[in-house]
C-alpha cells in the first residue's frame, strides 16, 4: 500500500474542484480530506504500482478545475 | 511517494530548488509581483506538459512545483522553469492589458447591444437613393439608349 499526503491551500485550490477531482479518481486512488482553516490535508492511499503518477495526475486535475472555476467566477 | 518540497527564497531573487530524483523543480512567486490570475494563466498552459502543484509557504507567496513527465536533468528542469517564468510574464501583461482596456471593451459591447442596428442605416441609404432616382424620373422607366451608353 502506497501512502502520501499533500496540503492543498484553499487560497490556491477551489474546494469544489478538489471534491470533483476526488470523485473522478475514486476508482484509482483513495483520497481522504481533513479540512482545516485554510487547508485541505489530503491523504492518498493506493495499491497501484503507479501511485505516485496518480497523485501527480490528481494534482493536475484539481488545478485545472480550480482555474476553470476561477475564470467562471467561483471562488469558493 | 514524496510530497513537493522546496527551500525558502526572498523577494529579490528567484531561487530554483531541484529534486532530480523526482524530476522536479520548485520556485517561489510573490503575488505583489505576479497576481494569482497570471500564475493560473501560466499554470493552465503547462498542465498538459508537466505535473504541477501549487503551495503557499507564506502569505502572498505561491510556491510552484513543476515535475516533468519524463526523466530530466538539471538543465532540462532549468529550461522548464525558465519557460514557465516567460509565460508568467506574458500572462501578467495579458492581465494588465485586460484591466486597462476593460472600460473600452464594456463601452464597445454596450454600443453593439444598445444602439440601432446597422441594417437600419443601410435601409436609410437605399431609401435615400430611391428618393433621388425618383426625383430624376417620376416613372422610373428605363430607356434603351441609357442602357447601351452605360
Amino acid at each position: 500500500m502506497h501512502k502520501a499526503t499533500l496540503d492543498f491551500s484553499h487560497s490556491l485550490y477551489n474546494q469544489n474542484a478538489l471534491n470533483e477531482t476526488k470523485d473522478a479518481y475514486v476508482d484509482y486512488v483513495s483520497v481522504t480530506f481533513e479540512h482545516t482553516e485554510g487547508n485541505s490535508h489530503a491523504t492518498f492511499e493506493s495499491d497501484d504500482e503507479n501511485a505516485t503518477l496518480l497523485v501527480d495526475a490528481f494534482c493536475n486535475h484539481a488545478l485545472f478545475l480550480t482555474i476553470q472555476q476561477f475564470r467562471d467566477g467561483d471562488t469558493t | 511517494m514524496s510530497s513537493p518540497q522546496a527551500a525558502e527564497s526572498d523577494s529579490t531573487t528567484v531561487e530554483l530548488t531541484y529534486n532530480l530524483n523526482d524530476n522536479q523543480v520548485s520556485f517561489d512567486i510573490h503575488e505583489e509581483v505576479f497576481v494569482l490570475d497570471a500564475i493560473y494563466g501560466a499554470a493552465y498552459l503547462f498542465v498538459d506538459r508537466c505535473w504541477l502543484f501549487l503551495s503557499r509557504p507564506a502569505d502572498n507567496v505561491v510556491r510552484v512545483h513543476l515535475k516533468t513527465k519524463e526523466d530530466a536533468d538539471e538543465a532540462a528542469l532549468d529550461a522548464l522553469a525558465g519557460e514557465f517564468a516567460n509565460e508568467l510574464l506574458n500572462q501578467a501583461i495579458r492581465v494588465r492589458i485586460g484591466e486597462s482596456t476593460a472600460t473600452l471593451r464594456e463601452y464597445t459591447m454596450a454600443r453593439a447591444f444598445f444602439t440601432a442596428p446597422v441594417q437600419s442605416s443601410i435601409d436609410a441609404l437605399l431609401a435615400e437613393l430611391d428618393a433621388e432616382e425618383l426625383e430624376e424620373d417620376d416613372l422610373e422607366i428605363s430607356v434603351p439608349w441609357e442602357e447601351s451608353g452605360a
